[in-house]
């Protein structure tokens, strides 16, 4: 069973990419380039707050003035994020806890280290090729103890034919299985029970699908020799995206075309062009390689989970100091509440028994919550790593739906933390953390300009009202120099990583993101689901595209009302249409990449090899 | 009082453990298994933490750990809890200034117990 066929199986060979070297001279180059698009930005809005309004319209030019400095305040945020890298450096394997944490009249011994697998519903042989490979880790000190546990919250421990067996999976490749009688708090549940029964000063966190390199455990525990590191973040490399096709495939495809001319001429027409590659823009380079990768500088790269390394004695810091702040802050209420002693000594009784010792926070975005709460923690002042090299693959979501519920947990569980407990007015984190957080947070607001940039040149085509006095000389001269120097500091800040799927995908995404902000702010609780990974096409993915079909719907109704209008000689801007028509052709792509992969499937054999 | 604890670990094998919760054995394991709370001599580990009860509170020698870490912080958590649950006190003596410290630091100071 071990050499089953996947669908990913055909990707095994693919190699990783090559982390972005650290460039001194480009980074200068960023902070000047970032400066000056700031300045030219701040001088743009303030011509377009005090002189560009057109009063015949306020509240469309408002609308859209509003979104402009809002979007603004993003780009603010990355020229601070970007604003340096400061890679670890980088040193030996960990052999003895004296090298990562003070002994205090211990005797020393060589370090324990822990791998968990967390599972739930998983595919058990997919299960296994995490386990084979994490067996293959090396160390390169046999007296250090490298343990594997398979932690299985979906208990298939043979009890329920119906389910596949886990345990017998775990067994047969000869690593621990570890399991729960319930599912309470979910993957940080999971890793709760996981860390009650095991010993490991340092442990690995791997996913399901998280098959880890050899060299994993050599390149990243000599992070900890610095006694404040608290967790090691690798990035997480999805080695399945989709292959590029040729449009003329493409085409024949959809279209069932048989006639061998046709097709052969579509071929030498449309052969060259390649489309659909990593179509569902699951690429995370741009985030682990340029967005995490320089929060190092600013000590504020966030956990993502699988494909990370942790100190115990942080996590377990943080449980415990968690749980006695729970029943101090219950005994000062009751203080202040005059309650008698006995009272107070009753209740704070019942909350001891009832509040759990919990690592890792119980919340649908566990990991981010957990890192900032660990460096909110004063008397520690714990340190974070992103590492820039791969030491994992892992495997991406295969269909719209399941990638829209994975982002859509991500933006709610960012978004619960945003309205709960605030990382801008959390005591401990430090100016620039503090900033760091609200980025990633601001980012899932992003909806609400993207939204108003979307309609905008719709609301121009059926009003014809512009939302700036005039598109002239004025405008483009404020407008186009903060454009050029924006996209110019993105690119440096970028270097070397292809942002298209990004773009497109920040431009699509605006609908569940809106959505789970309505969510949020309605206060429904965040749920937590496991990402499916495997080869599916659901039936779902039409819905997650309703409203850009609309939008590109009312984006062509509109340019052919405004073209009758051109022709009729009716139209009372054709420089305005000229201008909104090509802001439209942005937005299309962007929209247009979404409805393409709701209806992607992949093609059984490439058409023109048949010829 | 810590002559009387002394006492009564010594007489540890006709006391018992204060109740089968999962926590106090896990202390247990984690002690000498896991090193989370760390003992020095080997040797020592059987009479050093010994749980037992008497008259309602149940005593855990400290004289021999010079040493305890988050995690094992969260096991006493866990044997705090258990002993809650069954009604009976809990108390640690022979705790020295360096673990006594940490408690403090941590907070837990003010609901376990320990001299």
């Amino acid at each position: 069973m071990a050499g089953k066929e996947f669908y990913f199986s055909k990707f095994d060979d693919r190699l990783p990419y090559k982390a972005i070297p650290d460039n001194k001279f480009r980074t200068w180059l960023f902070q000047f380039s970032g400066i000056v698009t700031i300045a030219l930005g701040i001088a743009y809005l303030n011509w377009r707050w005090r002189y560009s309004f057109n009063y015949d319209v306020l509240w469309f030019s408002l609308l859209l003035v509003i979104a402009e400095t809002l979007s603004f305040v993003s780009t603010i945020l990355l020229v601070f994020n970007f604003w340096a890298n400061k890679d670890p450096e980088k040193t030996p394997p960990v052999h003895f806890l004296s090298e990562i944490e003070d002994l205090e009249g211990r005797p020393d011994r060589p370090i324990k280290i822990d791998i968990f697998i967390a599972t739930y519903n998983e595919e058990v042989e997919l299960v296994r090729l995490s386990i084979i490979d994490a067996k293959k880790i090396k160390y390169p000190y046999p007296d250090v103890e490298v343990k594997i546990y398979v932690l299985d919250d979906g208990r298939r421990d043979g009890r329920n034919p119906a389910k596949e067996n886990m345990k017998k999976v775990a067994e047969e490749e000869g690593v621990n299985y570890l399991i729960r009688e319930h599912n309470e708090g979910y993957k940080a549940g999971n890793l709760k029970n996981a860390l009650e029964h095991t010993d490991g000063d340092l442990f690995a966190i791997l996913d399901a699908d998280t098959r880890a390199f050899p060299d994993f455990l050599n390149n990243t525990t000599g992070y900890f020799k610095r006694k404040k590191v608290a967790w090691v973040q690798t990035p997480q490399w999805f080695y399945d995206t989709t292959e590029a096709e040729k449009l003329s495939d493409v085409i024949i495809s959809n279209l069932n075309i048989k006639n061998k001319p046709i097709s052969r001429f579509l071929d030498f027409a449309f052969g060259k062009i390649m489309v659909n590659e990593d179509i569902y823009g699951n690429d995370p380079r741009l985030f682990y390689d340029a967005i995490l990768r320089k929060r190092n500088f600013h000590n504020a790269a966030f956990c993502c989970g699988a494909a990370s390394v942790h100190r115990r004695e942080a996590i377990m810091s943080l449980a415990v100091k968690d749980f006695s702040e729970e029943i101090l802050k219950l005994e000062e209420d009751l203080k202040s509440q005059h309650k008698s002693k006995k009272e107070i000594k009753q209740q704070t009784d019942q909350l001891i028994l009832n509040q759990d010792v919990i690592p890792f926070k119980f919340h649908a975005s566990e990991d981010i919550y957990t890192s900032i709460m660990l460096h909110a923690d004063r008397e520690n002042r714990w340190e974070s790593i992103q590492h820039a090299d791969i030491e994992c693959k892992m495997l991406s979501t295969q269909d719209l739906d399941s990638w829209i519920k994975q982002h859509k947990r991500y933006a709610e569980g960012s978004l619960d933390i945003a309205l709960k407990d605030n990382p801008v007015f959390k005591n401990g984190l430090t100016f620039s953390q503090k900033i760091c957080y609200f980025n990633t947070i601001w980012s899932y607001f992003a909806p609400l300009w993207i939204l108003i940039f979307l309609i905008s040149p719709i609301i121009f085509f059926f009003t014809l009202n512009l939302p700036v006095r005039a598109y002239s000389f004025d405008f483009f001269k404020h407008f186009l120099p903060f454009q050029f120097m924006n996209t110019l500091t993105i690119t440096l800040g970028c270097w070397g990583i292809s942002t298209k799927r990004g773009d497109q995908y920040y431009i699509s995404s605006f609908w569940f993101m809106l959505m789970s902000l309505i969510s949020v702010i309605r206060g429904k609780k965040v749920e937590f689901n496991v990402t499916r990974k495997d080869l599916q096409f659901s039936n779902n993915n039409l819905k997650h595209v309703i409203p850009h079909m609309v939008i590109i719907a009312l984006i062509f109704l509109g340019i052919f009302y405004n073209i009758i209008l051109i022709l009729t000689d009716h139209h009372p801007s054709p420089s305005g249409f000229a201008a909104n028509a090509f802001w439209c052709i942005f937005n299309i792509i962007s929209l247009s990449i979404m409805i393409r992969a709701a209806f992607w499937k992949p093609l059984n054999k490439p058409a023109t090899e048949q010829l | 009082m810590e002559t009387k604890v002394e006492n009564i670990v010594d007489q540890k094998d006709k006391l018992q453990f204060a109740t089968n919760e999962p926590g106090l054995f896990l202390l247990n394991e984690q002690v000498y298994d896991h090193g989370s709370i760390q003992i020095n001599d080997e040797e020592e580990k059987e009479k050093a933490l010994a749980g037992v009860l008497c008259q309602g509170v149940q005593y855990y020698d400290f004289k021999n750990v010079p040493y305890i870490n988050n995690n094992g912080l969260a096991s006493l958590i866990r044997i705090l809890k258990a002993s809650l649950k069954n009604g009976i006190k809990l108390r640690f003596v022979n705790v020295n200034k360096r673990i006594q410290m940490k408690i403090k630091t941590m907070g837990l100071d003010k609901f376990i117990n320990c001299s």
